[in-house]
């Protein structure tokens, strides 16, 4: 036993140090310690054997086990080493270049846009309150003074839910403005409000260079006794002063929206041609940037505020096109195109 | 909705240009997306008469018209093949900026000689002068143009693009544009005149009219014209139809959607030999009934539909479009002229179900008032008679079940600061909407007005309405800038 042992680690080790490579390595692995090597079955047959050969053979066996382990370890990483030393002579790679840099993150444009949005209205003492996405048409449409039927609901093409009331009253829909939030404030919470809404709106739309079918808006409303028409024009000047530059020209015109009473348009002096007309403003030198107008009273009662006491005024304005305008973007697809080559520039 | 501004002229007089008057509209809550200036380019090109058409001695496809421009002839060359003795056409001078027939390109028009022969100024076609594109036939002008006269007064004009808000159907024509320029500019509405002649027997012996769904019809009225000549309508009406976007058919139809075009009011024309039964019945289709409509569609109809029947079969798909078998033919000579209200829901949910929008359908959708029948029933019967001839029956149908009386809005100069943030006077806010055609009355107290709104206004319901209506018309809500 003693002596099968002996000669078996003589030839072993002397393999072992002929060995040039890992797959080398790896049979001469399975051929001296692995589960059919001659090592292991005289370990397995130790049982057999009168204790006094057990306890000698054992040891000697459980040593040459260690042994060899150790002689399979040091080889390793020696041809390890050897084979970076010669990869590294032979592909020149140059193993003190520091690391491959893993670039911080940045805000998506329309995360930055927004941010700048929320600081501005923080500031003017607005929070900052959230709606679903999928939505009652109660709160998009009924709420916000647009029955069924109503012609000014063909203006929003609307991507319906297939899900009922249980009473079969109302149904649901991807929201198509943030102005459904406006709905909740209103009924939710009591005056004195100043929120504004941000999200996520959707409408049932072919894409194009100025169309999604998704894309952000932020609301905002505002519920206080003594709230005028004047109140309405200070806070959009003052944002749109604050987002566009103090020297940017602002207009209002009248418009309708049919949750508003009197309703208004604002527009700024078009960033392109400085309100001399181009194509961008379609050569009127203005461009739309929101709508507003002061709540009316029908919205303000089914929130069960009483428009005789309260004043109140609200506004929409789409995101999207605001860096759009600032930055000069032609193509409102870009923003959710993933092109690392565009968003890398904000 | 497209406004030829001479035809605005006609109702208001207007001393501002194009331009600032879609301005105004615009900031008054009607968005002018455009102005298209029609003969803007038109220097040098007048209107001349062909005294007489020369064959060109070196070529046969050329020829060479005398042209009468009134203090002077000149003689050209032409290659068009209809030009005929005494027609009017528009004639360029040398110098005159035209659009080449062949390269679209702009060019300034010079002396030539064509195969040896001198010509100095050119007959125009449509395309020449940027009208439209045909270009193998020179422009032919009504007989009565004036010789002489600049091209651009006699043909040019100004288009303007309004954007109008679902809230005002009364703004989808050219006398509620009207009404608004006029509050805008100060100046007063001139309503067209609508009256017209009346002979032989009433009406209602030859027509009954029956409104049994009156739910989804407030009002029916009709006028019958007897001894009607079907043809084409004049240039002029031809004219501002294109210019709106709506294509000439026959003098009878075209008289009904120059009507809707002018005062807002969808009518239809039936040929009256083709009703059974002498009467109208303005019903619910039964379920499945079948209509052949105007475009030649076999239609099946659902219980809610709405339908003008005689006392046989549906005549007509309410509000949204007539029926086959009484259409007006070349042969028609009897009219019989619709001018109803129907219900705004009903008629959006006939539309979107047949898939048929239409003009008329628009209109009725967004809601205009019963009152509107009226007015526009005489106007379109006039015209009908100035243009195809004929009697019109003594006095009209009209069948009203949905009359309501307008009642009276309170608006208060507190109330309007509480609002606006600006105080209005009294006097003010009772001349502005006075302006609007809104009647108005002193309130109880000082500060207040009791307004009831023009027949035309289906938006004005509450106080707030007409805040609205005195601030953008006053401008307050506009015209402001942060700098200022």
């Amino acid at each position: 036993m003693t002596q099968q042992l002996d000669e078996l680690k003589t030839k072993a080790l002397q393999e072992l140090g002929a060995i040039q490579d890992e797959k080398e390595l790896e049979s001469w692995r399975v051929r001296y310690l692995g589960k059919k090597s001659l090592l292991t079955s005289t370990l397995r047959s130790l049982s057999t054997l009168p204790l006094e050969e057990r306890k000698s053979a054992g040891s000697q066996a459980n040593q040459l086990k260690a042994e060899l382990e150790n002689g399979l370890q040091e080889k390793e990483q020696a041809l390890r080493e050897a084979q970076l030393i010669s990869g590294a002579q032979q592909e020149i790679l140059d193993i003190t270049l520091p690391g491959r840099p893993l670039p911080p993150g940045r805000l998506h444009p329309i995360t930055q846009t927004l941010n700048e949005i929320y600081d501005i209205f923080a500031s003017m003492g607005f929070q900052i309150s959230e709606g679903p996405d999928v939505e009652w048409d109660y709160y998009n449409f009924e709420a916000l003074n647009i029955p069924a039927e109503h012609p000014s609901r063909d203006t929003f093409s609307t991507s319906w839910v297939e899900y009922r009331s249980e009473s079969g009253e109302y149904n649901m829909l991807l929201r198509t403005h943030t102005t459904a939030v406006t709905a909740r404030v209103i009924e939710e919470m009591e005056p004195p409000i100043r929120v504004i809404e941000p999200g996520k709106v959707y409408r049932y739309e072919a894409t194009d260079a100025t169309h999604l079918p998704m894309f952000y808006q932020v609301d905002g409303v505002a519920v206080d006794e003594g709230i005028t028409m004047a109140d309405l024009k200070g806070t959009l000047y003052e944002f749109a002063r604050r987002f566009f530059g103090e020297d940017r020209k602002v207009r209002f015109r009248c418009d309708y929206f049919p949750f508003v009473e009197p309703g208004v348009e604002m527009a700024i002096e078009c960033l392109a041609c400085n309100g001399k007309g181009c194509r961008l403003c379609g050569h009127s030198g203005w461009i739309e940037i929101l709508g507003a107008g002061m709540t009316h009273p029908e919205v303000l009662k089914r929130g069960d505020i009483d428009p005789d006491k309260f004043g109140s005024f609200a506004f929409g304005i789409g995101i999207e096109r605001l860096p759009m305008l600032r930055y000069g973007i032609d193509d409102i697809r870009l923003f959710y195109s993933n092109d690392l080559r565009f968003l890398r520039q904000f | 909705m497209k406004v030829p501004f001479k035809w605005l002229k006609e109702f208001v007089d207007i001393t501002l240009p194009p331009k600032e008057v879609a301005d105004r509209l615009t900031m008054a809550g009607t968005e002018a997306k455009g102005v298209q200036v029609i003969g803007g380019k038109w220097d040098n090109i007048v209107v001349g008469r062909i005294e007489a058409v020369n064959p060109h001695p070196n070529a046969d496809r050329l020829r060479l018209p005398t042209v009468d421009l009134g203090t002077s002839q000149q003689v050209v060359v032409c290659g068009a093949p209809n030009l005929n003795i005494d027609d009017k056409i528009a004639f360029a001078n040398v110098g005159a900026e035209l659009i080449d027939g062949h390269t679209g390109q702009t060019t300034i028009l010079k002396p030539a000689k064509i195969r040896g022969v001198e010509s100095s100024g050119m007959v125009c076609s449509e395309k020449e002068l940027g009208i439209l594109d045909n270009h193998t036939e020179i422009l032919v002008l009504p007989a009565d143009a004036p010789v002489g006269m600049p091209l651009a007064d006699y043909l040019g004009d100004a288009i303007l693009d309004l954007d109008v808000t679902p809230n005002r159907p009364d703004c989808l024509c050219v006398i509620g544009i009207a009404q608004e320029v006029a509050a805008l500019t100060g100046q007063k509405l001139r309503p067209p005149d609508i009256t017209y002649e009346e002979a032989g027997p009433p009406i209602d012996q030859h027509i009954a009219v029956e409104i049994i769904d009156a739910d989804l019809c407030p009002r029916y009225c009709a006028s019958l014209i007897t001894g009607v000549k079907i043809g084409e309508s004049p240039p002029w009406m031809q004219q501002r139809l294109l210019a709106c976007g709506m294509r000439p058919i026959n003098n009878i139809v075209d008289v009904t959607n120059y009507v809707m075009l002018e005062l807002g009011q969808p009518l239809h024309a039936f040929d009256y030999e083709l009703i059974r039964g002498q009467k109208i019945i303005v019903r619910r289709a039964t379920k499945g009934e079948m209509i052949v409509s105007l475009d030649g569609e076999e239609r099946k109809l659902s219980g809610n539909t709405l339908v003008i029947a005689d006392t046989e079969r549906a005549v007509a798909i309410a509000g949204v479009m007539g029926g086959a078998n009484s259409e007006v033919t070349e042969g028609t000579t009897s009219i019989l002229l619709e001018a109803a209200n129907f219900n705004p829901a009903s008629i959006h949910y006939t539309g979107h179900n047949l898939s048929l929008p239409s003009e008329a359908c628009m209109r009725f959708e967004r809601g205009i008032r019963p009152e509107l029948t009226m007015p526009a029933l005489k106007r379109a019967t006039q015209l009908i008679i100035q243009l195809g001839g004929g009697q019109a029956a003594r006095g009209v149908a009209d069948t009203y079940p949905g009359k309501r009386e307008p009642e009276p809005i309170t608006i208060s100069t507190e109330r309007s600061k509480q609002i606006l943030g600006v105080e209005f006077t009294r006097d003010q806010i009772t001349d502005t909407l006075t302006s609007l055609g809104f009647e108005c009355q002193p309130g109880g107290p000082g500060t207040e007005v009791k307004a009831t709104a023009p027949y035309w206004r289906s938006d004005i319901k509450l106080e707030v309405d007409l805040i609205e209506e005195v601030a953008r018309i006053i401008g307050k809500l506009n015209r402001h800038d942060p700098g200022s």
